[in-house]
């Protein structure tokens, strides 16, 4: 097993070095960083030239990345750059971020997760019921829809709700942008869950929407998979009640795509839910990465992808990991 | 996609009979029948081309804006008009044509390039695999949005001065040789792995045919079945993720017009004239709910496996 | 001299933004409606007083706005943007107040009097109240402004650029500079005579008005005195104080950003969140909100649902009719909106020959464009009162307004139709005018904008029927590269008016008199004239009888055809007044005198 990971870890640094040699193409290709500051006013050749050199653009290409580069391994990875955006520092501005986006979309996969899993397992056992067209209809619409039109219908849903519960002398519960103002605090812990989860419930509902339906989708064909299989036959033909035989042999053996596919997710998520965030003002991944390609910020951009790539390659080794794990077959392979 | 499906002719010696060819698709077509939701898909997108493609004959009213402002659905604007005038019809029209038209450009372009791809790595294997496996592996660490979001950017920059340019073409492009590629190529390689050391392409080989024939002719139409689902599912994603684009401004622009567009010009108007917004978004999902059912009755057609639960 | 600031305008463009004020929101005066004083303080006279005034605490106050606090120093290029002019003024001196009427007046709670000793040479005395002092009890006055002088006209160079980073406009008149021993009174002397002194350390000229607590320059520096470090030479000093200017006073740091205002910043996340309490050391009215929570959100759409969500109170988004017509139906909000000093316009490039060689197209086209109908969809259902703007150097809040495009551009297809055909152009098969080997066919450059999109296709629309062929062209960076560049056929874009007027002349002089933002490339030597007398006419009627006369010019050439203001806007819930906005401040601009009721 260790050898394994291993392994799978030495290929994954050539791919991580060739990102950082794509998305620095990619990064450049933006374009330059000064246009828009050069289309402000008329400025002398000299100053645009010292302008230049102050943010290292009259090295060559090659030069920028080797500079970046060994920065990026020793921690410095660069500031804003572009006059007007001040001097952030891209490395705790991007973990910053990705904290914001962690807790959001950790709370929304895991709760898409356990939701899509049990109607996919009951859809399963219960093919062709009217449960199970029901659920297969309700994935279908789901993810037939657009993000950013569930996200817009659910803040408008929101608004409703809150209204009510004004009428009814319960108080505005629900948050539609952002976590608020003041931060979380000032109560007990029934207001801080209060708080908590009114800020959250509907950034966090508009990503469960999506992904529950697609986890109940896998859950359903791989459960279906494992009930055809011969093992389970086995443990019917045996007399096993037929919830242990769901259980203990189908659902295990049933979990592992699902398991494998919410790693892969949880790693794209991670890099931004962007429309999410858009919608909802949380200043995460998304958001960051956004307003600094409209910007053409070169390091924050860069940075962000690199960090991206990284998570992304990790917890794809991460459900390598645990499929091998749950599945010793593929080791041998 | 229906493009794709090579006659049955082309499997002569693929190690079916004619006949036999000609059966399976029977089959497939009959278990297809069977699925009312596929069969309910395919008609409602039969419906949408009719309106996307054959609509604006009939509806020759412009995209410019008229005198009717703010109406709502019904009279002479069906859809109903927008602050300024244009026509809901028109743009609804306009747009669906377009979102299709990208849609299944990045279709076609996206399963040509799986397909040759993903068959020369299951065929060749060795280096040629290997390389093929790292730049799908590299393309996947970086989010597609962000790709697309980046070089949507440049193509701004570069845009000929005042020069106003059409762009959906490129849109098109980028999602379909950045995001819809992949997954195609990866089952393709994986069916072509197993195939390639099956009899009837050992047989052909030693009768002494070309690599590119023993590709195209014996194995490769023994992955039509995925190769359809694949382009299906596709078509979806290519509008959800075209409108996704156009949402954080950087996808379809004036004077193009896509239903993601009209959905982003238009998301504010939820509470003040709705139907601005729900129109645009019912086709959307009305076009990406067709393709999946579509899909999913396809699948289930070519492989019965999982019709019900044996034993 | 005043490119920075024609060019933040610039940037402005896309977005809005502009003025306004809902009645003397923010000072001792009733509401003044939209005409103002002829005569606010002619040269000699005595400008009218402002200020703030005696409120009620009402405790914490959040506001929604499109961009937040990024930097302390807002008169550096590289540093200056709209976002901070938002909060400066909340915490800068400032010997002038711009009014919700735009009128500048004398700041009462900074200055005991600003006089004119004498016009010929023209001569300023600023005397500044003995309690003015910045947070640490250092005292504003004499030191701050010379800072400012010195920062803007030094000639020292590093790497070819100014070393301050700053722009001249209006303190390389200054020929004289004198303060008295107590350093509260300052003798400013001019070389020639200027009009637009009141703008001068003031938040008002937005790009390098903005006084500075220099007293903490000298410490961080080691310079003993900064107003002995010479304005025209290279020192050691000069350096210092420079390198102190642009990078000590970036983003924000508590240490070294002194209030001498009723608000000091307590924190702030750049351009995400900025945390305002009252000024312990302010000496005049303290403002209303103890506090004042101030966070950026980009969309204007979730902005409204956070105000109806009763997330926040107060919010300034973009305006927008969708957005507005929203607040307005949810009932207890208020909508301030009003036009504002920024204003729309179509140019035409002078440079190519289809409209330098045909004035009649030109104003066939201003003649086929319907101003009211784009008004009407475009700009009504934000603010009911909207109209076409028929003037581009006055703005029709302010005093002095003539309308001079009325009749012009109101969807007047035979007119147009006369224009070309007395001209000898003939409609072709494709229903265009020709005239041997040009079409009235061209290409409108602007940046991509839902309205400015929409102001293309109304614009198309109306002119087809006359023979006149409109194609868009948008693209993201045409205010960025295309416009500056002269790369278009016709531009639809924004400028920022201002009541410090010069601001304007760099947009419509010639290119050779100094008219670095002239991008359409007009050029009328009588319009040169005119706008040069008139930046040194002291006498404000006469100098606005001037600017009305260089703007008649302007509208009889047509070079560019004014369409409507951009709206300032502001909603609030109905229980906080007086709520408004205005280019200077946004809608913090009169934080301080914010009311409450239950």
């Amino acid at each position: 097993m260790i050898r394994y990971v291993l392994r799978r870890v030495l290929i994954a640094v050539p791919v991580l070095l060739c990102a950082s040699v794509l998305t620095f193409t990619l990064t450049t290709m933006m374009g330059d960083p000064l246009a828009e500051w050069k289309a402000q006013r008329a400025r002398a050749p000299e100053e645009v030239a010292s302008q230049y050199h102050r943010i290292g653009w009259d090295r060559s290409p090659v030069e920028r990345y080797v500079g970046w580069a060994e920065g990026f391994v020793t921690g410095d990875w660069g500031h804003t750059i572009i006059p007007g955006d001040g001097d952030v520092a891209v490395r705790p501005e991007i973990f910053r971020a990705l904290g914001v986006t962690l807790k959001l979309v950790l709370v929304a996969e895991v709760l898409a997760l356990l939701i899509g899993v049990a109607i996919g397992v009951v859809g399963a056992v219960r093919q062709y019921s009217r449960f199970d067209y029901a659920a297969t209809g309700v994935a279908f619409v789901m993810f037939s829809m657009p993000l950013f039109c569930i996200a817009v219908i659910l803040k408008a849903g929101g608004i409703t709700l809150n209204n009510g519960l004004e009428d009814a002398g319960l108080g505005r519960w629900i948050v539609t942008a952002g976590p608020p103002p003041g931060g979380f605090g000032g109560g007990g812990v029934g207001h801080l869950l209060y708080q908590y989860s009114g800020a959250y419930l509907l950034p966090v509902l508009s990503l469960i929407a999506v992904q529950f339906a697609l986890y109940s989708r896998f859950q359903r064909a791989s459960m279906l998979d494992a009930l055809n299989a011969d093992y389970v036959r086995t443990a019917r033909a045996k007399g096993l009640t037929p919830a242990r035989v769901v259980v203990r042999h189908a659902l295990r053996n049933g979990l592992i795509p699902v398991v494998t596919v919410f790693a892969l997710d949880l790693g794209v998520l991670l890099g931004g839910a962007v429309i999410t965030e858009t919608v909802f003002g949380w200043r995460g991944m998304g958001l960051l990465i956004v307003q600094n390609i409209e910007h053409k910020e070169p390091w924050m951009v860069q940075g962000w992808m690199m960090v991206t790539a990284v998570v992304i390659v990790a917890f794809n080794l991460l459900a390598d990991v645990v499929y091998a794990y749950l599945d010793p077959r593929i080791r041998l392979g | 996609m229906v493009d794709l499906v090579p006659s049955p002719t082309a499997e002569e010696s693929a190690g079916f009979a004619d006949s036999a060819a000609r059966a399976q698709w029977r089959t497939v077509l009959r278990r297809f029948r069977r699925h009312r939701a596929a069969v309910a898909g395919m008609a409602m997108f039969a419906l949408l081309l009719l309106f996307a493609f054959v609509g604006p004959l009939l509806w020759p009213v412009g995209l410019l804006p008229g005198p009717d402002a703010k109406a709502p659905p019904g009279g002479a604007h069906p859809f109903g008009t927008d602050r300024i005038g244009h026509d809901m019809l028109a743009a609804v029209l306009a747009g669906t044509r377009l979102s299709l038209q990208i849609a299944l450009v990045v279709a076609v372009v996206a399963t040509l390039l799986g397909v040759v791809l993903g068959a020369l790595a299951g065929y060749l294997r060795g280096w040629v695999d290997a390389t093929i496996g790292r730049l799908i592996d590299l393309l996947l660490c970086i989010p597609p949005l962000v790709i697309t979001a980046v070089l949507a950017r440049r193509s701004f920059t570069l845009a000929p001065t005042a020069e106003h340019q059409s762009n959906w073409i490129t849109v098109a492009m980028i999602l379909a040789l950045f995001t819809a590629w992949f997954p195609i190529a990866r089952t393709i390689r994986g069916m072509v792995l197993s195939l390639r050391e099956k009899e009837f392409v050992e047989a052909a080989r030693a009768l002494g045919a070309s690599t590119p024939r023993i590709v195209f002719r014996h194995i490769l139409p023994n992955t039509i079945d995925v190769i359809i689902v694949n382009a299906t599912v596709t078509v979806a994603q290519a509008v959800l993720l075209e409108s996704a684009l156009s949402f954080i401004g950087l996808g379809v622009h004036r004077p193009d017009v896509s239903l993601g567009l009209l959905i982003n010009e238009n998301k504010n108007e939820l509470a003040t004239l709705p139907w601005l917004f729900w129109i645009p978004f019912v086709f959307i999902v009305l076009i990406s709910l067709s393709v999946n059912f579509m899909g999913d009755g396809l699948r289930d057609a070519f492989d019965p496996r999982q019709r019900r639960v044996r034993a | 001299m005043v490119a920075l600031a024609a060019v933040t305008l610039l940037a402005l463009a896309g977005c809005g933004g502009g003025a306004g004020g809902q009645g003397g929101a923010g000072g001792g005066d009733g509401d003044v409606g939209r005409e103002q004083n002829l005569n606010p303080g002619s040269i000699g006279g005595e400008d009218k007083p402002f200020t703030r005034p005696r409120v009620p605490d009402i405790g914490d106050a959040s506001i929604s706005l499109d961009e937040s606090l990024q930097d302390y120093n807002n008169n550096t290029g590289a540093a200056n943007s709209l976002a901070n002019a938002y909060f400066s003024p909340l915490w800068a001196p400032s010997p002038y107040f711009m009014d919700s009427d735009f009128s500048l007046k004398v700041d009462r709670d900074y200055m005991e009097s600003v006089t004119v000793k004498s016009t010929d040479p023209q001569v300023v005395e600023y005397r500044w109240r003995p309690e003015a002092v910045w947070s640490d009890g250092a005292p504003v006055g004499c030191k701050d402004m010379y800072l400012l002088y010195l920062a803007a006209t030094s000639p020292v160079k590093q790497n070819g650029a100014q070393i301050f980073d700053s722009a001249p406009q209006g303190y390389d008149q200054i020929g004289g500079f004198e303060c008295s021993p107590d350093g509260r009174t300052v003798t400013v002397t001019f070389k020639a005579p200027f009009a637009d002194y009141r703008g001068m350390w003031s938040a008002a000229w937005e790009a390098g008005g903005q006084l500075l607590p220099a007293h903490v320059l000298e410490q961080r520096t080691g310079i003993p005195d900064i107003t002995k470090v010479p304005v025209d030479r290279d020192t050691p000093e000069v350096r210092r104080a420079a390198d102190f200017f642009t990078h000590g006073w970036t983003d924000v740091n508590p240490a070294v950003d002194l209030s001498a205002g009723p608000y000091l910043v307590q924190s702030s996340v750049r351009n995400q969140q900025a945390v305002l309490v009252r000024n312990p050391r302010w000496w005049a009215n303290p403002g209303g909100p103890a506090r004042i929570t101030a966070r950026a959100l980009t969309d204007s759409q979730a902005m409204v649902q956070q105000l109806i969500n009763k997330e926040v109170p107060i919010i300034a988004p973009q305006a927008d009719s969708a957005v507005a017509e929203q607040v307005r139906a949810a009932g207890d909000f208020n909508v301030f909106a009003r036009g504002g000093q920024t204003y729309e316009h179509l140019d035409f490039n002078m440079a190519r020959p289809l409209f330098a060689g045909h004035p009649e197209l030109r104003h066939a086209v201003a003649a086929c464009v319907n101003r009211q109908d784009i008004v009407d969809k475009l700009v009504r259902g934000v603010d009911p009162n909207a109209k076409p703007l028929g003037n581009l150097l006055i703005n029709p809040n302010e005093a002095g307004y003539q309308d001079h495009y009325a009749g012009v551009g109101t969807g007047d297809v035979a007119a147009a139709k006369k224009q070309m055909e007395d001209a000898g152009w003939r409609l072709g098969p494709d229903g265009v005018y020709a005239k041997g080997t040009e079409r009235a066919s061209f290409r409108v450059g602007h940046k991509l904008v839902d309205r400015r999109n929409q102001t293309v296709q109304l614009m198309s629309g109306s002119c087809k029927p006359a023979g006149i062929d409109i194609q868009d062209a948008g693209a993201e960076s045409f205010n960025d590269q295309d416009l500056p560049a002269g790369n278009f056929d016709a531009a639809l874009f924004a400028w920022v008016g201002s009541p410090v007027k010069s601001i304007s002349s760099p947009n419509y002089m010639s290119r050779a008199k100094g008219g670095v933002a002239n991008y359409d490339n007009y050029s009328n030597p009588a319009v040169d004239d005119l706008l040069a007398r008139s930046n040194s006419q002291l006498e404000f009627t006469q100098r606005i009888g001037t600017l009305n006369q260089a703007d008649q010019v302007m509208a009889g050439d047509m070079a560019s055809l004014p369409l409507f203001q951009l709206i300032d806007f502001a909603c609030a819930d109905r229980g906080y007044s007086p709520i408004s906005f205005q280019t200077t401040g946004g809608a913090l601009w009169n934080a301080f005198a914010w009311t409450k009721t239950q």
